[in-house]
């Protein structure tokens, strides 16, 4: 995440090494390359062990279907096949992922600007550390806010963009319940990805040469000029990078999804989004799991492995993006 | 850090719209007070919708900047106007957010909290047993055994892999960077499904302890490698080159000259892992199980944690079973405080020590 510009190398790797040496660079070695391990074990077994389900619904019913039933009653017996199909949870996640990704982008930016080109460095501090405590809070307790506090305030402003809006497609609502909807799943993921994004965007900013803020001060430019002619385009990839960064996370997260989120099957809700349908394959592996038999889920690995592969691209491209900010600079 | 050295030696900057004179106070009061006054009473009266009036603030507050940037430097002002208004209500928004967390877990958690709360374990305690019996104490052992377990694990193996990052510099360091940074992405719940799916499900081990912190270590381990790769990059190059000049084999330099010379930041790596995970909820869902009674032994049965019990708490309806769970929250909330202060504690500690 931080970018750091190339070191130069103390010893160059041809030099004589003693034995103790490459025992020891071997030993680091193999200790570095764990994540590699432990990231292809964890795809691995994450397919190995959704086959069976994947195998039981076909590939592409499983990636397209919406329903998710087991289709087994109470007593244990089971009538029909069962169906599962993550879509609807698949297309929920990156629903409320977006809903958070449009609050948070511009409230972190907003920060961010305001932390290193307008603060004093005492607040600039104070804010910091407020933001960087944010980001330790554990989502468990955003999700008691979520409940406790967040609920009632998002139905009730969910209710108001329906009555006053809700000729405009996103702010429909055929059911008039306002809780569960992913507009409040969206604003407490827009709560957690806020200090991500905000201090990557933060660090990058600050990193414009002091020199060019000076010249763009003394050709007449003042915040808004300087920051769109000068901090913006330096830090662009940069804050294309938190922004993925957040949206990782923001796909990702459990539990205070879980509390706030009304899941529905069946159905893709496609963009109504104060209505309560909504969708998240973290979500749904924890609702379903506790009750689940074998084949279910051997199918919620399978959502897991769906959501694995998508937040490794995500990562992924986050990375290459900071990675090529690095070669710029 | 070149930039720093920069920053230092630059002047700093003139700040042109931050010149203050009555004049300019006065537009600012009235550019920020006006619209939300208008606002306020149109809602009082009734006219329109809460969210129409709502929006109609959003508008009236950035166009009041804008006029106010305007009066004050022309039509250069109207930008800055409009975006020091937009910052304003994004600085709104966080405060309130951040308040409104602290406040809610703070009110409905204190009630439960009393020290009993803290020691006693919840045996023979049901959901609507009345506040004043049971606690948490098995909860915060839990806890405290598995968030020590991954630590044991997950911070040799972090550090190592800084080690090969900055001091090894093998080949192929871009490539553990990448992965490091993977891993780091990977999602709490897929931490714990995938501990699940090659331990549990396959019938290896049962539900206990130790699964909990394997799935804690996936999750703590890049984060410590990450803070330990920064904090060794901080290390002086001379001392390292001081060190070879002098004979030492490069496993010496590292053990007897980086790793002492970056002993805090290492501690503070450490401690940003344990405040990552210590919240962690999804992962302990499919790996420990949870138990209401008091179980040290991380290999044999079912373990709580504060997180999981905070999470099986508030989906109970009953009155009591809830409040000890935001109880409980306010405990956890303060376990990660500690951790992050003193982490914080210790890495100013260190920028100082620089200087």
């Amino acid at each position: 995440m931080v970018v750091q510009p190339p070191q130069p190398r103390t010893v160059p790797r041809n030099a004589q090494l003693t034995k103790a040496d490459r025992r020891f660079a071997r030993i680091m070695t193999a200790a570095a390359f764990f994540s590699l391990i432990v990231l292809s074990l964890i795809a691995f077994f994450l397919v190995y062990q959704s086959l069976p389900a994947i195998r039981d619904q076909g590939l592409i019913n499983f990636l397209t279907g919406t329903e998710w039933d087991s289709k087994t009653t109470s007593d244990g017996t089971t009538t029909e096949d069962p169906v599962f199909g993550v879509a609807a949870m698949l297309w929920g996640t990156i629903l409320i992922a977006i809903i958070a990704i449009v609050i948070g982008l511009p409230v972190s930016l907003g920060i961010a600007v305001f932390i290193v080109f307008i603060a004093s460095a005492r607040l600039a501090t104070l804010l910091r550390n407020t933001i960087d405590f944010l980001a330790a809070i554990p989502s468990i307790v955003f999700g008691l806010w979520a409940i406790s506090a967040l609920t009632p305030v998002g139905k009730q402003w969910g209710e108001w963009l329906t009555n006053s809006l809700g000729f405009i497609p996103i702010f429909e609502n055929n059911l008039g319940i306002w809780v569960g909807t992913p507009f409040i799943a969206g604003i407490v993921l827009a709560v957690m990805v806020t200090p991500i994004i905000t201090s990557v965007s933060r660090e990058v900013l600050g990193r414009t040469p002091p020199e060019l803020i000076n010249a763009s001060q003394a050709l007449g430019g003042t915040l808004w000029p300087t920051l769109r002619y000068v901090a913006f385009p330096f830090a662009k990839s940069g804050i294309v990078a938190a922004t993925m960064l957040g949206l990782g996370r923001a796909l990702g997260e459990t539990v205070a999804v879980f509390y706030v989120l009304n899941l529905t099957y069946g159905k893709i809700n496609w963009y109504q989004i104060v209505s309560p349908d909504g969708g998240s394959i973290a979500s749904l592996i924890v609702a379903k799991f506790s009750e689940a038999d074998p084949l279910e889920i051997s199918a919620l690995l399978g959502g897991g492995m769906v959501l694995f592969i998508i937040t490794l691209i995500v990562n992924a491209i986050s990375t290459t993006i900071a990675r090529s900010t690095v070669k710029d600079m | 850090m070149s930039t720093a050295l920069i920053e230092n030696q630059t002047p700093s900057a003139q700040r042109p719209w931050r010149k203050k004179s009555r004049n300019d106070v006065l537009i600012v009061v009235v550019a920020s007070t006006l619209p939300a006054l208008f606002c306020f009473t149109i809602y009082q009266i009734g006219i329109l919708s809460p969210v129409i009036s709502g929006m109609l603030f959003v508008i009236l507050q950035i166009a009041a900047g804008a006029i106010a940037g305007t009066i004050h430097r022309g039509r250069r002002g109207l930008a800055d106007g409009v975006l020091i208004a937009s910052i304003g209500f994004a600085l709104a928004f966080i405060g309130t957010v951040m308040s409104s967390v602290i406040w809610s877990v703070l009110t409905k958690g204190l009630e439960a909290l009393k020290w009993q709360f803290i020691i006693q374990n919840n045996e023979y305690i049901t959901p609507t047993s009345p506040l004043g019996y049971g606690g948490i104490g098995h909860a915060v052992l839990g806890t405290l055994i598995i968030v020590g377990i991954a630590t044991i694990i997950s911070v040799p193996i972090g550090i190592a892999t800084a080690v090969y990052i900055t001091e090894v510099r093998g080949r192929s360091r871009v490539l553990v960077q990448g992965l490091v940074q993977a891993m780091s992405g990977v999602p709490s719940v897929v931490a714990g499904l995938f501990i699940f799916a090659t331990l549990i499900f396959t019938g290896v081990f049962e539900f206990n302890g130790l699964m909990g912190a394997l799935a804690y270590t996936i999750l703590m381990l890049p984060t410590v490698a990450r803070t330990a790769e920064e904090v060794l990059r901080l290390v002086p190059e001379d001392l390292r080159s001081a060190a070879l000049a002098l004979g030492a084999s490069r496993a010496r330099v590292v053990s007897m000259v980086v790793l002492p010379t970056a002993k805090s930041g290492l501690v503070t790596a450490m401690l940003l892992g344990i405040a990552r995970v210590v919240g962690e909820t999804a992962p302990l869902v499919f790996t420990i199980f949870g138990s209401a009674k008091t179980n040290i032994n991380p290999v044999e049965g079912p373990m709580a944690a504060i997180p999981l019990y905070i999470f099986n708490g508030v989906r109970q309806p009953f009155a009591p079973e809830q409040a000890r769970a935001y109880s409980a929250a306010l405990v956890l909330l303060f376990l990660v405080i500690v951790f992050f202060t003193l982490a914080r504690v210790l890495s100013s500690d260190r920028r100082k020590g620089k200087k």
